[in-house]
């Protein structure tokens, strides 16, 4: 078992620097979901880790164990990392049978053949693949090539695995139960794993703790999902996790005036006091927006969608359209709002902020 | 520590890779060709025009560049014309057994065209070729039917080897294009004719630029059949000219530097060819041709299929059937100008060639000792370059990819002159006369073919592949091995028949570099012929026709059987 810190990390390609002075401290045994968009740095960061990617600055540490830094040849070559990896498109190796695949990293790190052989069924049994052992790759759907490179990784190390968006070619259904399953894996066997995805929803469900990057690469926040969920440091992480709605409000004196095209109202709910400024962002998530009742704000319905479980409606509100979800149910009980007429709106867990990075939310 | 024994500076396992490579590169290609320029402008170390400009003005070898040009071009028309009908026929109508004329047509494309050429000199050779003889005979004149020893001969002869560089790629280009594109015209309401005029023809104009172009360089640089059917008449082409140029002098220092003044010359001409190829296939490039293959809409041929059969399987049996039945059957005779009947059928020529003659086997022996051992070096060569430039990030693998390309666009005739002038003592080691120098000649000469084959290959394995096994406890050399060489081998198998087929029946340089002991396959089917005993060059040559027959067999069985690359 191991952690992993990373200490002021900078790496570029050819001129572009893609990491930038980056520090981050995994804990042994923890699963640390690395979440960002497209493009910013995350697989660069997992190259590096694994020693495919060399540093321009910083040290990377295994445990105690500097394994990678700016001079190559102080740097751990990436076989004697022991790092187990799931690449993107699993790179399971198409002229090998799944067990050769299993088997393969065990023969490298010169195991006695017989345990190795236990050591490969078992970690083909853990993935649920028993049974397909003799199989080639080609014969193998994209879910059960994704569990045979898990294996491989499983046993290719006992310390530390990296999976670089693992299931993200998977379909909707098959993604949640390999999220199940890797979390299972992680528990049983108490490996450190680094997750690195752009998914939010799986980096909140599989995380112990995450961080989550920005698209120059820098780190935003770290925390337990729950409490990043929760308190979101700026607007990007606010968006990042989620659909959100920005909208903006206006000081007035002490009060706050929503401003748009239905003319000046009230914007009635407490705003913390150290955030009073004089143009602020009300977010909040279309679940957390009722509709119709004694709501204290105005609003003009434009569409509303049945999407079976839920109503979604978008309202015009202070000069942009937001999203309200509500559950069908209520929405029947309570009276759906109609197309084209103004309603009535209510706001739950507002958090305020004083930019709105990214442009106007959708 | 426990890494003390690596220092800073040291180099890691693709950087090695590249500087083998580069050096290989320089040593055989690079340098040969300096040597050429170097000794056409330097006498000594003194700088002197005198000798490109003698040579150049020569009128005999002006002469000689009118007549590569010319033939050349004539080859180009007339072969780009003949393949894109009838890779028309096949690819877009419903004339009947295409696939086997599929096959047929793809035969002259293996042929040695210079064994094709000894089949055509002894079938229209003024005076004593039978189909003269024949037509002689038959109509009580003494004026052959056609002299082939002649201008139009060598173009008619190089037009029927060289036209399916423009068939194959024409056919391929027709069974990718989107046959929707044909079908909106129809319905557009333009008829069949114009169809194929402003719709077909223009899209497939990219593929029929490139096989024209491949057959241009190819006819300007060809040596085999000018020689086998122009020397005897005086008819030269740069190529025989340079043969002829350092044959006379019997391998004098003089003679060679006028040999390499006129290959550069010789160069000059292909550079132009090249240059407008670029320029040519740059002007038409349409994306439309998939990569998908999709069922065409094929023209019914309605009266006219069997008469365009007919013409198909004509020029198949001119082409393919009648070379070889005379190439079998006069090294099959008693003694040449006998009548072709069985009463003047015999073993003893193959008998001959194959067991008692001294210079037919050591010719075998030294053209598989050569094809063999150059495909398996240049195969390695190859696929290291390929790995070098599709999967290593390093500084200078341009320069490896033009280095190894070059023999691709340089004539055979002038590497070998090149070659003469690095390898006779120049750099303290005197190769002439060896089998050595042959062979380093043909790796020089084939690693291109090795590279490109490897780098489709290569270009399907995704370097995640090598990084997992990195990452499983394999190092460099270990991944390479277990995983990409793995990967690729089909590739490689491939790329050693590609050199193995032409290696065998090399002719252009190794007939420049051969020695007393050193004849290879070619050498000995033109040296015997030269000498004018014409059964057995013609048995020797049925013989490479055989061997060559069936590597390609093999070859098509190993591309096959390919494992898929994910």
């Amino acid at each position: 078992m191991a952690g992993v810190t990373f200490k002021n990390i900078t790496i570029s390609y050819d001129a572009k620097v893609i990491i930038d002075n980056l520090s981050l401290e995994v804990d042994d045994g923890e699963c640390f979901a690395i979440l960002g968009p497209s493009a910013c740095g995350k697989t660069t960061l997992m190259r590096a880790l694994c020693g495919f990617k060399n540093l321009d600055s910083g040290q990377i540490y295994i445990g105690d164990k500097l394994v990678g830094t700016k001079e190559r040849w102080k740097s751990v070559a990436p076989e004697k990392r022991n790092v187990g990896v799931v690449f993107q498109d699993y790179a399971v190796w198409p002229h090998y049978s799944v067990f050769e695949n299993v088997y393969y990293p065990l023969k490298k790190r010169k195991v006695p053949k017989e345990e190795a052989k236990k050591r490969a069924l078992d970690a083909i049994e853990q993935v649920r693949m028993k049974g397909y052992e003799q199989r080639m790759p080609a014969q193998l759907s994209g879910g059960q090539q994704q569990r045979v490179a898990l294996a491989r990784a499983l046993v290719s190390s006992n310390q530390l695995m990296v999976l670089d968006e693992p299931i993200s070619n998977l379909d909707a259904n098959l993604r949640e139960e390999m999220r199940f399953e890797i979390k299972e894996l992680q528990r049983r066997t108490g490996i450190t794993v680094i997750y690195i995805t752009h998914d939010q929803e799986v980096a909140l469900a599989i995380a112990d703790r995450m961080a989550i990057l920005d698209r120059n690469g820098y780190i935003r926040q770290i925390g337990v999902p729950e409490d990043v969920y929760r308190n979101p440091k700026d607007s990007y992480i606010y968006k990042f996790l989620g659909v959100s709605n920005f909208i903006p409000v206006e000081r007035r004196g002490q009060e706050y005036v929503l401003d748009g095209t239905e003319g000046k109202q009230a914007f009635p709910y407490e705003i913390p006091e150290a955030l009073r400024a004089e143009r602020l962002f009300a977010a909040c998530r279309p679940v957390d927006i009722t509709v119709g009742g004694d709501g204290p704000v105005q609003g003009f319905v434009k569409h509303v969608v049945y999407l079976g479980n839920l109503f979604e409606y978008r309202v015009l509100l202070g000069g942009r359209e937001i999203r309200v979800q509500q559950d069908s149910h209520e929405a029947f009980r309570a009276g759906v709002p109609e197309e084209g007429r103004p309603c009535a709106l209510s706001f739950r867990n507002l958090r305020f902020y004083q930019e709105d990075e990214g442009g106007p939310a959708s | 520590m426990k890494m003390f024994g690596r220092r800073e500076g040291k180099l890691d396992l693709n950087q090695i890779l590249m500087l083998i490579c580069l050096t290989i590169l320089i040593i055989t290609v690079a340098m040969p060709m300096i040597m050429i320029v170097y000794n056409t402008f330097f006498y000594g170390f003194t700088f002197d025009w005198s000798m490109f400009t003698n040579v150049v003005m020569d009128p005999s070898n002006v002469d000689a560049m009118w007549n590569t040009i010319v033939i050349a071009f004539w080859v180009t028309v007339v072969g780009t014309i003949v393949g894109v009908f009838y890779a028309w026929l096949i690819g877009r109508t419903n004339i009947p057994l295409k696939g086997l004329m599929k096959t047929l047509f793809v035969i002259p494309y293996m042929f040695p065209p210079f064994i094709g050429a000894m089949a055509w000199g002894l079938l229209l050779s003024p005076r004593s070729g039978y189909i003269n003889k024949l037509w002689m005979l038959m109509m009580g004149t003494r004026e052959p039917l056609m002299n082939i020893n002649s201008i139009a001969g060598i173009v008619f002869v190089e037009v029927c080897y060289y036209f399916p560089f423009v068939f194959l790629q024409v056919v391929s280009a027709l069974e990718r294009m989107d046959p929707t594109l044909e079908e909106s015209a129809r319905i557009s309401g333009a008829n069949q004719l114009y169809v194929i005029r402003k719709i077909t023809l223009p899209l497939v104009v990219p593929a029929v630029a490139a096989g024209a172009m491949l057959i241009l360089i190819s006819s300007l640089s060809h040596f085999g059949v000018p020689a086998m059917l122009g020397f005897s008449r005086g008819i030269f082409t740069l190529p025989t000219k340079i043969y002829e140029l350092i044959n006379r002098s019997a391998g004098s220092f003089e003679g060679i530097r006028q040999g390499a003044a006129l290959s550069i010359l010789l160069v000059v001409v292909v550079v132009i060819a090249l240059w407008l190829q670029r320029k040519i296939l740059k002007a038409g490039h349409y994306d439309i041709i998939r990569g998908k293959s999709m069922r065409p809409m094929l023209i019914n041929l309605r009266t006219s299929k069997f008469p365009l059969l007919g013409v198909c399987l004509a020029s198949l049996f001119v082409i393919v059937i009648l070379p070889l039945y005379i190439i079998f059957a006069v090294g099959g005779l008693k003694a040449y100008g006998l009548p072709l009947n069985l009463a003047n059928m015999t073993l003893d020529n193959y008998y001959h060639v194959l067991f008692s003659s001294r210079m037919a086997q050591d010719a075998i022996k030294n053209s598989f000792f050569l094809a063999i051992s150059s495909a398996i070096i240049a195969m390695f060569v190859g696929t290291m370059i390929a790995y070098v430039v599709v999967k290593v990030k390093v500084k200078g693998k341009s320069l490896l990819e033009i280095l190894a390309l070059l023999p691709y666009s340089v004539p055979g005739i002038v590497l070998a002159i090149g070659v003469i002038l690095m390898w006779s003592g120049t750099f303290y080691l005197n190769l002439y006369n060896t089998i050595w120098i042959i062979l380093i000649a043909y790796i020089a000469r084939y690693v291109a073919f090795a590279m490109k084959s490897s780098s489709a290959s290569l270009e399907q394995v995704h370097y995640s592949l090598e990084e997992a096994a990195r990452s499983c406890g394999a190092t460099h050399l270990e991944s390479l091995r277990d995983i990409t060489i793995a990967l690729i081998r089909p590739g490689m198998i491939a790329g050693f028949f590609l050199i193995f087929l032409p290696a065998m029946r090399e002719l252009t340089t190794s007939i420049l570099l051969y020695g007393p002991f050193s004849r290879t396959l070619g050498v000995a089917i033109y040296a015997i012929n030269a000498e004018g005993n014409i059964t057995q060059s013609a048995a020797l040559s049925g013989i490479a026709i055989l061997i060559i027959m069936l590597g390609n067999l093999a070859l098509r069985f190993v591309t096959k059987d390919r494992r898929s690359v994910s």
